[in-house]
């Protein structure tokens, strides 16, 4: 308990709001008491207020706080847009189609390089006739020009 | 700030935005609605509120303004609140309760006579117990200014006090 002296001393720090948090809690404290000194029971009403006044509660339930569902699914239906687009793409787009060959043809196209290649060593064997003649060449050369020593 | 970090920081302040508005607006209804207002303009913004110093302070000092906005309108309209509801929680005999309630309510009627920043600031010192700094975040007065009014808002009151209390002895 604290005595009337400091409460008095206080109370005027309190009035020149000079009081520290600590200070004003050793006030609210005395004031509390059922035995106040009767020249500063007029400050009673003022504390006890303080102190009904802090028991005041919020009771109402909290507003309804939205989650912003809105923007995902704009982005949900935007990627789902890109995706079909791009498959569309992939799947529709004209490519340039491969000739089918009839069967009827491939047939012939084989016959055709099968005799093409038959065709082969008789060229060959052709050239090589051909040859012989590059032996003549310098024989015959040096019949026509004479070399000077 | 999570949508739970969120609800924990609001479960903590609501209260004390409440008697905030409470204390200004006088009528329940509207501080109520004051208090909702702005849980709801926090809850936009919540993504920003980690980066406030003191997210409390910032609380609060949103409940003043709105509160504030509030009076102004009002007073545009020339409406009158009147806050009769006033519970007391007291325990003392039934006479004790009755004088103590009327005692109450004097003191009640005597702070709803300040002005607006007296009011504000007898309600986060006297009632709330924040540290100066803490009222200097909410309110944006200089601690100088700050006690000057406090202390003059708090003569007032005791002033008021006195006379009542002579006129009832007098009486």
């Amino acid at each position: 308990m604290e005595s009337e002296n400091r409460i008095e001393e206080l109370i005027d720090k309190y009035l020149e709001a000079e009081t520290s948090l600590e200070e004003e809690s050793v006030l609210r404290a005395y004031f509390k008491e059922e035995s106040v000194a009767p020249h500063l029971v007029e400050y009673k009403p003022i504390f006890s207020w303080q102190e009904v006044t802090r028991q005041e509660k919020y009771i109402e339930p909290l507003p309804q706080l939205k989650v912003e569902k809105k923007w995902y699914y704009h982005q949900i239906a935007a990627v789902l847009i890109i995706g079909f687009m791009a498959l569309g793409g992939f799947f529709f787009w004209p490519q340039p189609q491969k000739e089918k060959v009839p069967y009827a043809n491939q047939k012939l196209a084989y016959e055709n390089s099968k005799d093409l290649l038959a065709l082969l060593p008789e060229a060959l064997k052709a050239s090589r006739t051909k040859l012989n003649y590059i032996k003549v060449l310098p024989t015959t050369t040096e019949k026509i020009i004479k070399i000077k020593d | 700030m999570s949508e739970r970090e969120f609800l924990e920081f609001i479960t903590s302040v609501k209260d004390k935005m409440y008697r905030l508005s409470l204390r200004l607006l006088i009528s329940k209804d509207a501080a109520q609605d004051a208090t909702q207002e702005v849980i709801l303009k926090l809850w936009k913004i919540k993504t920003k509120l980690k980066e406030y110093q003191s997210p409390e302070a910032f609380a609060m000092t949103m409940t003043k303004n709105y509160s504030y906005d509030q009076l102004k309108a009002k007073r545009n309209n020339q409406v009158r609140l009147v806050h009769t509801n006033y519970e007391n929680n007291q325990q003392s005999s039934l006479q004790c309760q009755i004088e103590a309630k009327d005692e109450l309510r004097q003191v009640q009627k005597i702070i709803s006579n300040l002005n607006e920043q007296e009011q504000t600031l007898i309600q986060l010192r006297d009632v709330e117990q924040y540290s100066y700094d803490e009222m200097e975040k909410i309110t944006g007065l200089k601690p100088t200014a700050m006690r000057v009014c406090l202390s003059r808002a708090r003569k007032k009151i005791r002033t008021a006090m006195l006379k009542q209390h002579e006129y009832g002895v007098r009486k």
